[in-house]
């Protein structure tokens, strides 16, 4: 196809596949489009594309109702601080002044001093931690979890109490073990989830394989598979990923399949701070499937109170959730 | 929202806190949402917009609007998208989150999978159009703004406007030729066959 129609025509045909068009260029339009098949094709090409990049159209985002004030605020207190005084040091110069201060301190708070024992742990406490360890494997630590691993990584056996997620970098001559709660993981290169309490142990696979032992055996699970063991029973049985998927990375994200209510609401009270009781078992373990993304507490309540056909009555701070 | 621009950069000039108050609140939406086509996190989409206007209030004085102040957010918003998608982690969330979606489709459906090899490639092109050709083809196609209001939202001309929808396609003809459907074209030779 020759290249030197399409410049001018292109704004006309894009005006005319959007419905801009006014009739004089419609008819002009039409009458290229007839002049030969090769016209009729490129037009049907731009079409194409314009009917494909409507599968694009980004999730809305959760519009709430007089969010911009609420930004505006936020925004106008940042503006109002006071105007922080001009640096007596040329900012450039105090910068790297305190750089060359306190880059060796954290370098050592990091890596230790030389000759230090040879272990690293980082304690979560409150807040989510996202970190590198020194074998490029990528570790989203959730809250009060603490993970242990080589400060050299010359062996990859990291140790876990709490919960986290996992991408581990691919390196065969090195398997990752991860050992938590008696349980030993062993992975070459994966994305995995592991949450342990004083009650349960589970592990579950986003992508790849890993192989949990114990000392009653070993079982190999795949992508989408997890493996819960309790603290009395040790039996090493997959089933298909049961569970509430975790995102990290967006806290306040629930993808739910099949999910036991129970468990959804545990969740949400974690992400939102609100005590959710359930007031029968039966209710608390029926299953549910479905995904709530930055949606309000309210939001999500109102939809699982109408698919499910339940009542949530508050009572004190908590919401009280019956048949 | 119609800006009277002149009138408003000097009330702005004049640091009329007021004006800027409604300039960020008529924009905030639209621009967070702008932003959310990069970086796919709302939060991150929200500091985007914040950051932008907090620069924007201290730069003030000296900013030179070249075109309109809409036109002007709209290009710090897509500057600092890309800045955010630099660092590391945001742009490593993007690309499995990317990775996520698209291995989704392509499990749900496998005859689609042409599709959805052109659908990855459309989204790819997309994001390499210009920035302003990208804001608009992006309006126009996921706002589903007629060329008059993007042109108002904007600031700029129903012609200018017209002319960046038609390069967009343009361009992403270009980018997606070999994506394209060999039927249509095989259709071309035959018709072309028969007539001949």
């Amino acid at each position: 196809m020759s290249q030197q129609y399409h410049t001018p025509i292109d704004d006309l045909l894009v005006k005319y596949l959007l419905r801009e068009a006014t009739p004089e260029e419609t008819k002009a339009v039409e009458e290229w489009l007839n002049e030969t098949p090769g016209n009729r094709h490129y037009y049907e090409q731009l079409q194409l594309i314009w009917e494909k990049s409507i599968h694009l159209t980004p999730s809305p985002l959760i519009a709430t109702e007089g969010e911009e004030e609420k930004a505006w605020q936020t925004l106008r207190k940042k503006l109002n601080k006071p105007a922080r005084p001009k640096p007596v040091i040329p900012l450039p110069w105090a910068v790297a002044a305190a750089a060359a201060i306190l880059l060796p301190i954290f370098f050592f708070a990091f890596f230790g001093w030389p000759g230090n024992q040879a272990v690293q742990t980082v304690s979560s406490n409150n807040r989510i931690i996202n970190d590198t360890l020194p074998d490029g494997t990528l570790v989203t630590l959730n809250t009060h979890s603490t993970l242990t691993h080589p400060k050299k990584f010359n062996h990859r056996n990291v140790q876990l109490q709490g919960e986290a997620f996992f991408q581990v970098a691919t390196d065969k001559e090195h398997p990752f073990q991860l050992a938590a709660n008696g349980v030993t993981i062993t992975v070459l290169g994966t994305a995995f989830n592991v949450l342990t309490d004083s009650m349960a142990t589970q592990i579950s696979v986003e992508s790849g394989r890993v192989r949990v032992a114990n000392d009653n055996g070993a079982i190999e699970i795949g992508a989408g598979e997890s493996i819960t063991l309790g603290s009395a029973d040790r039996e090493l049985q997959k089933h298909a990923s049961p569970a509430l998927v975790h995102h990290f990375y967006h806290p306040r994200v629930f993808v739910c399949n099949e999910t036991p209510l129970g468990q959804l609401t545990e969740a949400l009270q974690n992400a939102y701070g609100v005590p959710i009781v359930i007031e029968d078992s039966s209710l608390s373990k029926q299953p549910i499937s479905v995904t709530f993304r930055d949606e309000s507490l309210e939001r999500i309540l109102s939809i699982l109170t109408e698919t499910l056909k339940i009542t949530p009555a508050k009572r004190g701070d908590s919401i009280l959730l019956k048949k | 929202m119609e800006w009277d621009d002149a009138e408003t950069i000097r009330l702005l000039k004049s640091r009329d806190e007021e004006v800027f108050g409604q300039l960020f609140k008529a924009h905030f939406k639209p621009l967070r949402q702008y932003a959310f086509t990069f970086v796919q996190e709302q939060q991150v989409a929200e500091d985007i917009v914040q950051t932008i206007f907090f620069r924007l209030w201290e730069r003030i004085e000296v900013l030179n609007f070249s075109d309109s102040v809409a036109s002007y957010l709209y290009r710090a918003v897509y500057n600092e998208s890309l800045n955010a998608l630099k660092h590391n982690k945001v742009r490593r969330l993007y690309q499995s989150w990317l990775h996520r979606t698209m291995n989704h489709r392509s499990d749900t459906a496998h005859r689609k999978l042409h599709h959805d090899e052109l659908e990855k490639t459309l989204h790819k092109a997309i994001a390499g159009l210009p920035q302003q050709c990208r804001t608009i083809f992006q309006m126009s196609r996921f706002e589903g703004l007629r060329y008059q209001e993007i042109g108002s939202r904007l600031g700029i001309s129903p012609k200018t406007v017209e002319n960046q929808m038609g390069k967009a396609l343009r361009i992403l003809r270009a980018r997606l030729i070999e994506f394209l459907p060999l039927i249509a074209l095989l259709i071309t030779r035959i018709v072309n066959y028969v007539n001949r």
